[in-house]
C-alpha cells in the first residue's frame, strides 16, 4: 500500500513536467479598488439626465474591477513548417454582487476565445479577440476613470471575427480585421463590419490609424476613424488621441481628442491625461482630466491612486461635478 | 509660541551642529549684526533651554519609538510639499516628480504619511525649500541673522520662510485647535530628533552653530557640490 502510494507520487512528480510541455500557460488578474465618487455609473455624453443614469448620488465602493483567468499556449506545426497554431481563452467573473452572500452569482463573461496563425506570412487570429484598431486609444490609462468606456469610440474586443496582421517590416505592420455575424442585426450581410489600420514605430515614436465600419442593430452602420501618436523620452511618454465617429441611421458624428503623459521613475510612475468629447448635433460637451501614480511592488503586483475629474457642458448635467478617486491593488499570475 | 516656531528652523539650528566646521573658513565677515544675533540667540536659547527641550525630552521619555518614528514621518511627508514645490521653482522636474510620487505613495498607501514606504522603495527624499531656491536663482545668503522662536538664519532664508509657509498643509487645516496641536506636536518631533545631536556642540554654542549653519545652507543651495578649496591652499 505504502508502495502504491509512493509509486503515485513519483508518478505526479513526474506528471508535472509533461504538463508543462503542453506549453499552456495559465494567466489571471484580480484588482481590486476603492472608488470614492460622483456617480460613477453615469454617462456623461448623454444628452439627458434619463440617459445619463444620473442620480445625483456619492458613495464609496469597494469593488474588484478585474477578476480574470485565462489559459494560452501554442505549438509548432509539424505539418506546416515555420508555422505555429496558438489559441487564447480568457473569462472575466462578476464579483461584486450580493455583498451579503456567501458567493457572488454574477455571470461569467467570455472576453477572448480564439484560435490563430502565426508565420512568416504574418498572423492570422479567428474568433473573439482584442479590436485591433485598440492601438489608437493610447491614453487609456484609467480603469475606471469617466472617459475610458464613455469618450472612447472602440470597444475593448470584438467577436465573431476573423483578423490578418502583416509582418513587421521594419516597425511598420498593417491589419484588417472583419465580422462575421449571422444574427443580432437586420441586414442579411455576410461581412458585418470591418476594421484596417497600421502601426508604426520607429526608435521612441509610434503612429497608429485605424478605421472601422461596423453594423449596428439596424441597418445602418457606425463608423470610426482613429488616429493614436506616441514619443518616448528619457523615462517620458508622451500620447494623443484623436478620435472621430458617424452614425450613418442618425446622422450624428461625435468627436474626442486626448493628450496624455507619462513619467518613470524607477518602478513609479507617474501621468496625467486629459480627454475632450464633443457630439456634434446635441452640442454636449464633456472633458476629464485626470493624475496617476501608479507603483511595481514586484513583477506580478502593483498599487494605484488615480484621481480623475470631468466637466459637461451643453445638457443640465454641466452644473454638476464628477470627480472620483480611486485607490487600487492589482495582483497578476 | 509654539506655533511659530518652524520645524525647518529648528531643524537647521541643530542639525547643522552635526558639521563639524572651522570658522576661519567662513569668508569674510558673514555677521556683521552679531549683537543683535547673540541677544536673539540668547532669548531662544533660554526658550529652549526652559519650554523646548524639557518637553522634547519628555516626549521621548514617555512615547514608544516606533509612534516616533510614525510622527517624524508623517510631518516629513507634509514636509515633502514644500519641496516639491521648490524642486519645481529650480526647475528639477525629475525630483519633482519623484516627490509627487513620494507623497502620493506615503499618503495613500503610508497610512496618510505615517509609514514611509517611498524611501525603500527607491523614491529618495529630497529637503528643498524657498531660501534654496532663492540661492539657486543667484540670490546671495546676506547677513546672518538670528530670528526670535525660528533660530538662525539668513536675510534671504529668513524672508524665504514667508512663502514656504504657504505651502504647509498644516496651515491648511480649517480647525484651530486641530492645527495648533499639529503645529506643536511638530515643533516636539523635531526638537526631539536633535536631543543626540546637540553633544556634537562645542566651543561657543553662538560660533558653533552659526558657522555650522552657514556651511549647511551653502551646501544645500549647491546640492552637496562646493568649491573644494583644499587643494588651493599653499601647501
Amino acid at each position: 500500500m505504502k508502495k502504491s502510494l509512493i509509486a503515485l507520487a513519483v508518478a505526479g512528480a513526474m506528471t508535472a513536467p509533461i504538463v508543462a510541455q503542453a506549453d499552456a500557460t495559465l494567466y489571471g488578474n484580480v484588482e481590486v479598488e476603492l472608488i470614492m465618487g460622483d456617480d460613477t455609473g453615469v454617462d456623461l455624453t448623454a444628452a439627458t439626465d434619463a440617459d445619463a443614469g444620473y442620480t445625483g448620488a456619492s458613495d464609496a465602493d469597494l469593488q474588484v474591477d478585474d477578476t480574470i483567468l485565462g489559459v494560452k499556449g501554442s505549438s509548432e506545426l509539424e505539418n506546416l513548417s515555420g508555422v505555429e497554431a496558438f489559441y487564447q481563452l480568457e473569462v472575466e467573473f462578476a464579483s461584486n454582487k450580493n455583498f451579503d452572500s456567501s458567493t457572488d452569482t454574477g455571470e461569467v463573461a467570455t472576453r477572448k476565445a480564439l484560435v490563430g496563425l502565426d508565420g512568416g506570412f504574418g498572423t492570422l487570429i479567428f474568433g473573439r479577440q482584442n479590436i485591433l484598431a485598440e492601438s489608437v486609444e493610447r491614453m487609456d490609462k484609467y480603469a475606471e476613470s469617466f472617459s475610458t468606456n464613455q469618450y472612447f469610440a472602440f470597444n475593448d474586443r470584438v467577436g465573431n471575427a476573423a483578423s490578418y496582421v502583416t509582418p513587421n517590416f521594419g516597425g511598420f505592420e498593417a491589419y484588417g480585421q472583419i465580422v462575421v455575424d449571422g444574427e443580432g442585426d437586420e441586414d442579411r450581410d455576410d461581412v458585418d463590419g470591418g476594421i484596417v489600420g497600421f502601426n508604426y514605430s520607429l526608435g521612441g515614436f509610434d503612429l497608429a490609424a485605424a478605421y472601422s465600419e461596423m453594423d449596428q442593430m439596424n441597418a445602418d452602420t457606425m463608423e470610426v476613424y482613429g488616429v493614436g501618436l506616441g514619443w518616448a523620452i528619457a523615462g517620458l511618454q508622451l500620447d494623443a488621441t484623436y478620435e472621430a465617429t458617424e452614425d450613418n441611421e442618425t446622422g450624428e458624428e461625435s468627436d474626442m481628442w486626448g493628450l496624455g503623459a507619462a513619467y518613470a521613475l524607477g518602478d513609479a510612475t507617474i501621468g496625467a491625461t486629459y480627454m475632450d468629447f464633443e457630439y456634434d448635433d446635441s452640442g454636449v460637451e464633456s472633458d476629464e482630466w485626470g493624475v496617476y501614480a501608479s507603483y511595481a511592488l514586484g513583477r506580478k503586483a502593483s498599487v494605484k491612486a488615480q484621481y480623475t475629474s470631468a466637466d459637461v457642458d451643453g445638457n443640465s448635467l454641466e452644473n454638476d461635478d464628477f470627480d472620483k478617486f480611486v485607490l487600487g491593488y492589482n495582483v497578476s499570475f | 509660541m509654539l506655533k511659530l516656531c518652524s520645524s525647518a528652523a529648528l531643524g537647521a539650528v541643530l542639525l547643522s551642529a552635526s558639521l563639524s566646521v572651522a570658522a576661519d573658513e567662513v569668508p569674510s565677515d558673514p555677521d556683521p549684526w552679531e549683537g543683535f544675533n547673540r541677544a536673539m540667540f540668547q532669548f531662544n536659547d533660554y526658550l529652549d533651554r526652559y519650554a523646548l527641550k524639557p518637553a522634547a525630552q519628555g516626549y521621548r521619555y514617555v512615547t514608544p519609538d516606533l509612534v516616533e518614528r510614525g510622527v517624524s514621518n508623517f510631518f516629513d511627508n507634509l514636509q515633502d510639499v514644500r519641496t516639491l514645490a521648490n524642486n519645481l521653482l529650480q526647475f528639477k522636474l525629475h525630483d519633482a516628480a519623484s516627490d509627487t510620487a513620494r507623497i502620493t505613495m506615503n499618503t495613500f498607501f503610508g497610512l496618510g504619511g505615517v509609514v514611509d514606504i517611498a524611501t525603500p522603495f527607491g523614491l529618495a527624499k529630497h529637503d528643498e525649500d524657498f531660501g534654496q531656491t532663492l540661492g539657486y536663482w543667484g540670490v546671495p545668503a546676506g547677513n546672518y541673522l538670528v530670528l526670535p522662536f525660528f533660530g538662525p538664519s539668513t536675510l534671504r532664508d529668513g524672508i524665504a520662510l514667508v512663502p514656504d509657509s504657504y505651502l504647509d498643509p498644516v496651515g491648511e487645516v480649517d480647525h484651530v485647535p486641530t492645527r495648533n496641536s499639529l503645529y506643536g506636536a511638530r515643533v516636539l518631533d523635531t526638537r526631539a530628533g536633535l536631543l543626540k545631536a546637540e553633544a556634537l556642540v562645542s566651543g561657543d554654542r553662538y560660533l558653533f552653530i552659526r558657522d555650522a549653519y552657514l556651511q549647511r545652507r551653502e551646501y544645500m543651495v549647491n546640492d552637496g557640490r562646493i568649491d573644494n578649496e583644499f587643494d588651493a591652499d599653499d601647501f
